[in-house]
């Protein structure tokens, strides 16, 4: 099972490998594009925090370290293929029999379908250097532990925005044609922070780690992380417990969704094939 | 601004002709205008995710600003209250501040094909669009934001009465330089053949730096501000908003916006007849 998971990733990776090759041009024009567009998001906030020495308790480093941190997490998704911002799409339009026919269980169709990790390792790149020269300037204790408390937040955080979109995405089992455009809303929703959210009021900040859970991407990891004022104890492990709430959330809807669907199929297409609207 | 009629005019056509004509296009455009704002309403309750976003970024800013300058206290001319209110108008007004058509999508897509055949210039055509697509978003957002402003501990008012009429007059050359920008993009699309979202993350830097609409340039370190001050992109975002809160010289500003309105318009308008002859279209 594992190995052939393993052999759908390494042929995503060819095929990503020979695009690039066969059509150099707009491959280095969209890599470099998305990595302005990941470095310019994070540069105004870098410029307010150098032009201030601060923004709130955070430090210039810190500030780098929590978008340094998003950016990791945004690439690491872009490289895992497209299914969580288009599932609405997908089951909307009835292309998820696309997916059903194929002689593979439906997971693995959506964990490795779009795989493209060449296409995105310039921002991870990115993230990466930039969170250790920000560990470095804070001079953080640096340990295994360490190590791997960050890499279980990334994970999280990840499976955070996925679990997200999957359990918005699943609407389109109930209304295809209403909530076609779901997925797509929902990820504008769960945009990235770009801010600290220390200073945000009370109420906000609590919808941005639960409901519409942006903090979890970066700020909340970031903060417990480097033990930023305001981070209590337990705070490195809010993110992969929120991680293991939304990811059962997520499975609980999309498992009672695709029931519906094996009962129903989809309405989108009439006999003769043309799309209803 | 760049259509086919100013830009191709028959040489039997007349001024009066031309006005004529240009009259006989308003109910077109006005008809474009309003299936453009009630557009959105067709993907039902889901148009209020952005709307929701926009609320929660301005929240945010604000926040942000309240820990960074404290009350009584004035950073390169801006006190607590001017930067609250240039937030706050920058969030109302942000559709005006950052123009966008959606005329480099429909380029990639391939929907301008039909456009051309349509008996109205493409560019108006798409400038009406994008004025409709305004009216659901100030419906929305601009005007709840405005009505909420003092629940938020921010003054909507300008800096004097007099100052409004001058925001105006200064929003609606941001406009016209935002649709020439916005052009200027559509024919590097067309001469280079770029996907609209490269050119797309190349503006996104730019609007979130040099335009002001985001952080006012003032208070952007190493000096940037008085650069980019002299931009175009900062006529297009920063101008109207300095006039608003107090924080310029709203003649200074105005002058500076209406000399780039005249190269812009003068350059896109030349660099679109040079280039219209070469679009090509993928889109299926």
């Amino acid at each position: 099972m594992a190995a052939e998971t393993m052999r759908l990733f390494g042929a995503g990776a060819r095929m990503n490998a020979i695009r690039i090759l066969r059509t150099r041009g707009q491959a280095i024009a969209h890599t470099l594009t998305d990595f302005i567009w990941h470095s310019g998001a994070m540069l105004a906030p870098i410029l307010v925090a150098v032009r201030f020495g601060h923004i709130g308790s955070w430090p210039v480093a810190a500030v780098v370290f929590m978008l340094a941190y998003g950016a990791a997490v945004s690439s690491v998704l872009d490289a895992l293929g497209d299914s969580p911002w288009n599932l609405s799409q997908r089951i909307g339009r009835g292309q998820l029999d696309h997916f059903l026919v194929q002689p593979q269980p439906l997971w693995r169709t959506l964990l490795t379908d779009g795989f493209t990790p060449f296409d995105f390792w310039p921002v991870l790149t990115l993230g990466v250097v930039l969170m250790g020269w920000s560990v470095g300037r804070l001079h953080v204790a640096v340990s295994p532990g360490w190590l791997g408390l960050l890499g279980v937040n990334l994970l999280a955080s990840i499976a955070v925005k996925t679990a997200f979109l999957y359990a918005w995405g699943c609407l389109a089992f109930w209304a295809p044609r209403g909530a076609e455009e779901v997925s797509s809303a929902a990820s504008s929703l769960i945009g990235e922070v770009s801010f600290p959210l220390d200073a945000v009021p009370r109420g906000l900040r609590v919808v941005l780690v639960s409901a519409v859970p942006s903090g979890l991407l970066s700020w909340l990891p970031a903060r417990a992380l480097l033990h930023v004022e305001g981070a209590g104890a337990l705070d490195a492990w809010l993110t992969p417990l929120a991680a293991v709430a939304l990811g059962a959330c997520a499975l609980v809807l999309f498992r009672l969704g695709l029931r519906r669907y094996r009962s129903t199929g989809s309405s989108r297409y009439s006999d003769s094939g043309h799309r209803r609207r | 601004m760049v259509g086919e009629f100013a830009t191709h005019p028959r040489s039997s056509d007349g001024i009066h002709h031309r006005l004529t004509r240009a009259a006989g296009l308003i109910p077109a455009h006005l008809a474009t205008v309003r299936i453009a704002a009630f557009g959105p309403l067709s993907d039902g309750p889901w148009a209020l995710s952005t709307v929701a976003l926009r609320f929660v970024r301005v929240l945010i800013l604000l926040a942000i600003w309240r820990t960074l300058i404290p009350q009584g206290t004035v950073v390169s001319g801006y006190g607590l209250g001017s930067i609250l209110t240039y937030s706050l108008v920058a969030e109302v007004f942000a559709a005006q501040l950052n123009v966008r058509t959606p005329i480099a999508t429909a380029l990639w897509d391939g929907t301008i094909a039909t456009r051309f055949m349509r008996p109205m210039p493409v560019a108006t055509q798409y400038a009406a669009e994008m004025t409709g697509e305004w009216a659901l978003p100030a419906l929305l957002v601009s005007a709840p934001l405005l009505l909420l402003a003092p629940l938020l501990g921010v003054d909507p008012l300008p800096a004097s009465p007099a100052r409004l009429p001058l925001f105006l007059a200064s929003l609606v050359l941001a406009v016209a330089i935002g649709l020439a920008i916005d052009m200027a993009c559509t024919v590097l699309i067309v001469r280079i053949d770029l996907g609209p979202w490269v050119l797309d993350a190349a503006r996104a830097v730019v609007q979130a730096i040099c335009s002001g609409a985001w952080v006012p340039l003032a208070l952007l370190p190493f000096h940037l501000g008085a650069l980019f001050d002299w931009l175009p992109f900062a006529s297009a975002a920063s101008a109207p908003l300095r006039i608003y809160t107090g924080t310029g010289d709203p003649y200074r500003l105005i002058a500076l916006q209406a000399a780039w309105v005249v190269v812009l318009v003068v350059a896109v308008r030349a660099a679109w007849s040079a280039s219209r002859e070469r679009v090509v279209l993928y889109g299926g």
